[in-house]
């Protein structure tokens, strides 16, 4: 602005008036006209024009998120080089995208086609931007979910965008496909999607900063899954059931006692059911009932408490790098608290959102020990709280969601007045996140919402937990149930568990919508939550697959494989073999699951892909997984160590043919009895290995780094 | 301090005839008795009387686009800046009193952006969005152009170029975010600066001050990341750097008196900075739309610009010995 004072008589600078192209502004305008057809053309693709530095000179953002800053680069930039208003055809840019001049890209406008045509009507119209207030507030895909019946078959999806003005427009032929998974189907730039193979996938549609997905199915088979031996437990188990109908797909059978009471154990508790337990329930008539009190005493055991505060630490990344050895303990025992007194999770991360105070006494003011720049705490808080990522957004908008940059920004705004004094967290008055073009402060907003909850005026954190947390929260409850369900299922209902989005849907939606709004009815109670889903007959199918479904990795209709935490894996080992691992600075007896933070040397749990808590672990290490771990077990201290040190080791050496001895092993690492092929292996063995030591060796040796036993299943 | 700083004196845009079609104002220069402003725009070169606006005359370039301008300061050439976008470029002469074109040369690969005359008149000075710029030397009256000397170092396309006041040096600004200094004499490539963070568009030298004559001289460049940077290209030294710009700079001119300096670019606000001291002594906003052209005439009366929807305004610099006047309040 002029200073005050200063007097400027007159400016008369003429700007294009509209006259005759004013009729056709309307359709010809910038932002829903143009830009679409560029996007389809690809030129602001992220190989081309859409790269960060641009393409030749030219630089356009990354699929239209920022279309003023386009049409001054098409229309304004470099002296206005790209176009020609008298003559349109002789415009740079439409020379080289038609192929007339030399363009990496190639030609990009086809000659005659309706884009060609309107491009060049735009120039001549002046080049207008249009309305500044018109644009596309949500898109539809029709039919949002299509069964069909075999490979090689056809359906064509209409995508119709809705303006802000209240208008409807079909853009099925300018919005962007791309199909999730096109070994089962894939789709041509005019959404018409082809079947390749049985199974389940969804086609990302975009438009004009809006996206939306289409699932697209093929049955995995003809059976009839109607007659089929599944009978629900729960609204769970109704959810899943549909859903194999629908697809033709048959459940797998329940899992056998065995397999559900080992499974059970390692997925509330991260331990081994000891022998006793394994033969006491094996022993007792198979029931629904038995299995739900095995399910009730897990959940009130202290041992719970212990394996979902090693959950929630992985979750949290709490980790004693970042904060003093005290602070760091405070935490740990602040989470294992609330999970013993099985505080309500909206609650608890309620207290996460709004501490403050002296880390080594606050517990949960360590949460925001993971970053002190507001930016990173927003990506923190949508990744782990709402399942959302939103980093993207930070330089551009997000290219597969609706996030932007004014959504990104405002939302990390929440944190901007966070600071530390020494050991302290403390709220200060003042501080702000500006935007990065504007450079101006941008006020807080949640993710999604068109206005800000500012809450309380001494913390503005307030407002954002009241959203968050909020019962109707659009993805609160969905992301905390998809997590606990990928950790018990092996498999979330959206995948990855931190990438919640509209174009990567549920596997199973109204599955996610059922459990998410029982979750929140039930008070966001934890042990409420994993109570239904391991009491459902879904969570209890065995994860032996049958011939109609061994293709299924994704509807549940058998038990997936879990690799065994590094910790999990490590207790298991010392259970089996009855020698305990000892930590640096942990009492004796103390459990790999019951470490605080992560920091605790112990090569065996590194090696074993132990979460370092410096990063999001949603891709777990695995005993199984990895060359670096695969030679340890064989080779490494972390087995043979104990195998020499084991008493059961001694003790079946004593009598290598004791059935009772070879039972009980077998019982502790796999929850069940050898079976007779096993049991002729082992006296075979036995009978031409003469050292007996080894032998006995050999048998623990062959249990630990079996399958079998790395895996819960 | 508050200012009273400019005075309307006229513009053009109710002299334009078919205003609607008018093409961006890209280059705007004032002849060297300040009489005659060139203009320009589209395919052509417009002459007007520089107190009215009145055009007097209109030089087609026929395909070509007319793009940069620059007076001989004391001969009868104008250097007009031509191409078409993407395809070719070069530069033409014209003898602008008797409106004759006279020599040419068209040897780039893109269009012209930029042209200077050096103090002497005898060299021009070219640079080119194909990334080169070259040293012409002024043959046979104008009649001849020789390319004397390639300015070869840039990366990316040459946006301006700018003798320095006694001659013996040039300096380039290019969208490869650097300034270049070339010597005058031979083309050589004397010291290059890569301060700016974005794409340099604007280059001018600061015309020797008297009390300063004996200082390096001093230029300004401007561009995309907003800042106005003012430097001693012979000694290699970046002196300040004005940020008071909200959006790409794409426009700068010194008063002939080398006391103030003039800014424009992206926002359509004019800004007058004060060459000593820097700061930005007052700001209007000029137009709706990005003015990509200033100029000052050599009696430092009037200030032209010009802008993307083909429009020029003309201002008049009054005051005492500045030419301009300004009132603290």
């Amino acid at each position: 602005m002029i200073r005050r004072g200063v007097q400027l008589i007159c400016l008369l600078f003429a700007v294009l008036p509209a006259g005759a192209v004013e009729e056709t502004r309307d359709r010809l305008d910038f932002r829903t006209g143009i830009l679409p057809l560029l996007t389809k053309a690809g030129c602001n693709a992220g190989a081309c024009h859409g790269a960060a530095v641009g393409q030749g000179g030219f630089r356009l953002s990354l699929l239209g998120y920022a279309p003023e800053e386009d049409y001054a680069s098409l229309t304004r930039e470099r002296g206005g080089r790209r176009l020609d208003r008298d003559t349109p055809a002789e415009s740079l840019f439409f020379r080289k995208g038609s192929g007339q001049l030399d363009h990496e890209g190639g030609r990009k406008i086809k000659r005659g086609s309706a884009a060609e045509q309107t491009l060049l009507a735009w120039i001549a119209a002046g080049a207008p931007f249009g309305p500044s207030d018109l644009r596309v507030t949500q898109i539809k895909v029709e039919p949002e979910d299509t069964l069909l019946p075999a490979p090689d078959q056809t359906v064509q999806l209409r995508v119709v965008a809705e303006l802000s003005d209240g208008r409807r427009e079909d853009v099925t032929l300018l919005a962007l496909y791309s199909s999730n998974d096109d070994a089962v189907a894939d789709v041509d730039q005019a959404g018409l999607v082809t079947t390749r193979d049985r199974g389940l996938t969804s086609i990302m549609v975009r438009y004009s900063g809006q996206a939306s997905a289409a699932r697209i199915a093929v049955p995995f088979g003809d059976a009839d899954i109607a007659s089929a031996d599944f009978t629900p437990n729960n609204f769970i188990d109704e959810k899943v059931l549909a859903e194999l109908r629908r697809l033709r797909l048959p459940p797998s059978p329940l899992s056998g006692d065995a397999e559900f009471f080992r499974r059970v154990h390692l997925d509330l508790i991260g331990r081994l059911p000891d022998a006793v337990a394994v033969r006491a329930f094996l022993e007792e008539p198979p029931s629904d009932e038995k299995r739900r009190r095995v399910v009730a005493a897990l959940l009130a055991s202290d041992a719970f408490v212990d394996f979902w505060t090693l959950k929630f630490g992985d979750w949290l990344l709490l980790d004693g790098k970042r904060g003093s050895e005290e602070a760091t303990r405070a935490y740990h025992d602040w989470v294992r608290g609330q999970l013993a007194r099985n505080r309500p999770l909206d609650e608890f991360v309620r207290d996460l959102l709004l501490a403050q105070g002296e880390t080594t006494h606050v517990g949960p003011a360590n949460f925001f020990n993971l970053a002190t720049d507001p930016r990173d705490l927003g990506e923190y808080v949508g990744s782990m709280f709402l399942g959302a990522q939103i980093a993207c957004a930070r330089c551009h908008a997000h290219p597969a969601d609706r996030w932007t940059q004014d959504d990104y920004h405002a939302f990390a705004a929440y944190f901007a007045r966070l600071s530390r004094q020494g050991e302290t967290l403390v709220v200060s008055a003042r501080g702000e996140v500006e935007h990065p073009k504007t450079q101006k402060p941008i006020p807080p907003r949640p993710l999604g919402a068109d206005r800000a909850e500012v809450g309380h005026q001494d913390d503005r954190r307030a407002g954002l937990a009241s959203w968050l947390t909020a019962s109707d929260n659009p993805f609160f409850a969905r992301n905390l149930v998809n997590r606990v369900w990928k950790h018990l299922l092996g498999r979330g209902l959206v995948e990855p568990v931190d990438d919640v989005r509209p174009t990567n849907p549920a596997s199973n939606p109204a599955l996610h919508d059922a459990l998410a709004r029982e979750f929140a009815q039930h008070g966001f109670d934890l042990r409420w939550l994993v109570g239904t889903i391991a009491n459902s007959r879904t969570y209890q199918l065995s994860s032996r697959t049958t011939e109609g479904n061994r293709h299924d990795d994704q509807l549940f209709s058998h038990a997936y494989l879990k690799p065994l935490p590094a910790q999990v894996f490590a207790d298991a080992v010392a259970q089996v073999t009855g020698v305990s691992d000892e930590f640096e600075g942990q009492p004796k007896g103390t459990q790999a699951v019951q470490l605080v933070g992560a920091q605790t040397p112990s090569y065996a749990l590194d090696v074993l892909g132990r979460c370092s808590r410096q990063q999001s672990c949603e891709t777990p290490g695995s005993a199984s997984g990895g060359l670096a771990a695969s030679l340890h077990l064989i080779n490494g201290s972390t087995i043979n160590d104990k195998l020499r040190d084991s008493p059961l080791t001694r003790l079946l050496a004593a009598d290598l043919l004791n059935r009772e001895r070879v039972n009980d092993l077998f019982l502790r690492a796999f929850g069940r009895l050898p079976s007779d092929v096993e049991w002729t292996w082992w006296t075979q063995h036995v009978a031409t290995t003469p050292d007996r030591p080894a032998a006995a060796e050999d048998l623990l040796w062959a249990l630990l780094n079996s399958r079998e036993f790395a895996f819960n299943h | 301090m508050n200012h009273r700083v400019v005075l309307l004196l006229a513009s053009f845009a109710g002299a334009f005839a078919r205003l609607a079609d008018a093409a961006p104002v890209t280059g705007l220069a004032f002849s060297p008795d300040s009489a005659v402003l060139a203009v320009a725009s589209g395919q052509s070169v417009s002459l007007r009387n520089a107190a009215t606006g009145r055009e007097s005359t209109s030089v087609s370039c026929g395909k070509e686009r007319a793009l940069a301008l620059s007076f001989q300061p004391n001969g009868p050439l104008l250097a007009v800046g031509t191409g078409i976008p993407g395809e070719r470029g070069g530069v033409r002469l014209l003898d602008w009193r008797r409106q004759a074109w006279l020599g040419s040369l068209s040897t780039n690969r893109d269009v012209v952006t930029s042209v200077a005359f050096s103090p002497d008149g005898q060299s021009l000075a070219t640079t080119s969005a194909d990334g080169s710029a070259t040293l012409h030397r002024i043959e046979s009256n104008g009649a001849k152009l020789t390319a004397a000397f390639p300015l070869i170092g840039h990366s990316a396309a040459v946006q301006a170029v700018a003798f320095s006041p006694d001659g013996g040096i040039l300096v380039t600004a290019s969208m490869d975010r650097s300034l270049k200094v070339w010597s005058a004499a031979d083309g050589r490539l004397l010291r290059s600066f890569g301060q700016h963070t974005d794409a340099v568009l604007a280059l001018a030298f600061r015309p020797v001050v008297p009390d300063r004559a004996d200082a390096s001289p001093y230029c300004a460049s401007g561009g995309d990341d907003r800042t106005v940077r003012v430097w001693q290209p012979s000694i290699g030294r970046m002196v300040r750097i004005v940020r008071q710009h909200d959006g790409p700079v794409l426009a700068l001119a010194y008063t002939p008196d080398g006391r103030f300096l003039f800014s424009s670019g992206q926002e359509g606000f004019i800004r007058c900075i004060d060459a000593d001291s820097d700061e930005v002594l007052g700001q209007w906003r000029a137009s709706a739309d990005w003015i990509y052209s200033l100029s000052v005439s050599p009696d430092g009366r009037t200030l032209a610009a010009g802008n993307w929807a083909g429009a020029v305004g003309l201002w008049e610099l009054t005051g005492s010995g500045l030419r301009m006047r300004y009132e603290e309040r």
